[in-house]
């Protein structure tokens, strides 16, 4: 199942965001390069979280969280033009209602060597699918997705990197990438390819939240 | 609609801070008056929080539904149950009323009153971001029927996100949000619009740029939104009205030549 979580309904849902806070530290530790294994704290959390993005989470079938993703309008504050700015054309920043950024790509099976490439693939391709199907929804144009290199280079085998827009910069310890994805088919379709049979359909948290308070959910 | 409607709301938004009004919104306005009459919609509303003005803990708020209405919504104190309001500031994806859950007692009310004030009971809220950290919300109702078939709703959506987010910057412009900042486009957004404007497709552009046509859709894309233009063949013409690019001036050769080297390398993969 794919979960979408407005930023402001994160305190309805502390079990989730913990787990998605959880694979964000295990993929920072994974990948520490620090001599005492330290992990930069804001690789956690950090202050666009706190801008109410939309959250895409992957839910395993013991609805525990697989894989998330962190959404966010260009127009507004984004990790690309706070942080990235310098690496862009000319230093002149990304500033459209239809382009957002997607950032934070985490997935339970980084650190984990039990993993199988095949759960990998399961909730990259789930993610893909259902980010697509969000930028359709709101008529976007374009995504720019900002991840670390490790992440970046688990879509480049899988051929789901989209474009580079513009160099590797180093932003709370990590070196992060930006990448470009065109909304549509084409990017739908290698996303679609890895999630298989396992293409979810997308839940919103909020509105459940609100149906569960107004008496209108059964369950 | 009525035009003296939209001038009328910004007239408001412009009083809301004692401000005057600097900028000449004429055409960005008399182009939402004729996008909002074509795709059907009856009535706008549009607020917005965290403004970073001298009276940033002061909501802006403005519409254009009937004083009565207004009234009603505000001594019932609506706005602290609505769901499009809620889901509107809540998040960033654009609410479609029809899929409101109309089940819903509060919803089901509002409706009723709704259509007891005469007013659409189809809509979008277009959710607003800003680049101070603002949060606004640009709504609109609709006839019944409009925005019906699928590509004809994600088309009328596309043009919302546009005109509410230059609406938005007229606002921060109108209320001295920021101070006005001479027009700048990288080079590749400017080589983008100089290849449009002699009438090459996106593969064309892509071709002599040594980009890939997702790019080049890409650096259209954020050429319009910098020149706060409704289209690309808009930002076209806005590029070429402030003499950024001239058509019929320079050849097609010495765009290609005056391209950054680096140009190129948007496109190629990281493998």
């Amino acid at each position: 199942m794919i979960a979408l979580l407005p930023g402001e309904s994160r305190a309805l849902f502390p079990r989730l965001m913990d787990e998605m806070y959880g694979l964000r530290l295990a993929s920072a530790r994974a990948h520490v390069s620090h001599p005492s294994g330290a992990v930069h704290p804001l690789a956690v959390v950090d202050y666009f979280d706190s801008l109410d993005p939309l959250y895409i989470l992957a839910l395993d079938e013991r609805e525990c969280v697989a894989g998330a993703l962190r959404l966010l309008p260009t127009a507004g504050v984004t990790m690309l033009n706070a942080a990235f700015v310098g690496g862009l054309p000319d230093g002149l920043r990304v500033e459209s209602p239809l382009i957002w950024e997607a950032s934070r790509l985490t997935l339970h099976a980084i650190g984990d060597a039990r993993a199988t490439e095949a759960a990998i693939d399961r909730t990259i391709g789930q993610l893909g699918v259902a980010l697509n199907a969000i930028a359709e929804t709101a008529a976007l144009t374009h995504m720019i997705g900002v991840f670390d290199r490790s992440m970046h280079r688990l879509l480049s085998d899988r051929g789901c990197a989209g474009e580079t827009l513009a160099p590797p910069m180093r932003i709370d310890g990590a070196d992060m990438i930006a990448v470009l994805y065109e909304v549509g088919a084409a990017m739908n379709a290698p996303f679609k390819s890895l999630a298989g049979d396992a293409t979810a359909p997308l839940i919103n948290l909020a509105d459940l939240e609100r149906l569960r308070q107004t008496g209108c959910c059964r369950s | 609609m009525y035009r003296e409607d939209v001038f009328d709301l910004i007239d408001r938004l412009a009083r809301a801070d004692r401000r005057t009004v600097r900028y000449n919104l004429l055409d960005e306005i008399l182009l939402l008056d004729e996008v909002l009459r074509a795709a059907g919609v009856s009535h706008v509303g549009y607020v917005a929080f965290n403004l970073p003005t001298r009276r940033a803990d002061r909501p802006l708020l403005s519409a254009i539904h009937a004083a009565s209405w207004r009234k009603s919504y505000a001594q019932a104190r609506r706005v602290d149950l609505e769901p499009v309001v809620r889901a509107g500031f809540g998040g960033i994806t654009p609410v479609d009323w029809r899929l409101l859950d109309r089940d819903d007692p509060v919803v089901e009310k509002l409706l009723g009153e709704v259509l007891e004030f005469n007013l659409g009971a189809n809509g979008f809220s277009i959710p607003l971001r800003g680049r101070s950290g603002e949060y606004g919300l640009f709504s609109v109702c609709c006839a019944e029927d409009a925005s019906s078939l699928p590509p004809r709703r994600r088309a009328l959506i596309r043009r919302l996100m546009v005109m509410s987010a230059i609406f938005h910057a007229s606002v921060r412009g109108a209320l001295g949000v920021e101070p006005p900042v001479e027009m700048r486009l990288s080079n590749r957004e400017l080589a983008c619009l100089r290849l449009k404007a002699q009438g090459a497709s996106d593969h064309e552009i892509g071709v002599a740029l040594g980009a890939a046509p997702t790019a080049v859709r890409f650096w259209l894309e954020t050429a319009r939104a910098r020149l706060h233009a409704a289209s690309v063949d808009n930002a076209v013409e806005e590029a070429c009205r402030i003499g950024l690019i001239r058509v019929g001036v320079e050849r097609l050769r010495s765009v290609i030549e005056s391209t950054p080297a680096d140009f190129s390398s948007i496109d190629r993969r990281e493998r």
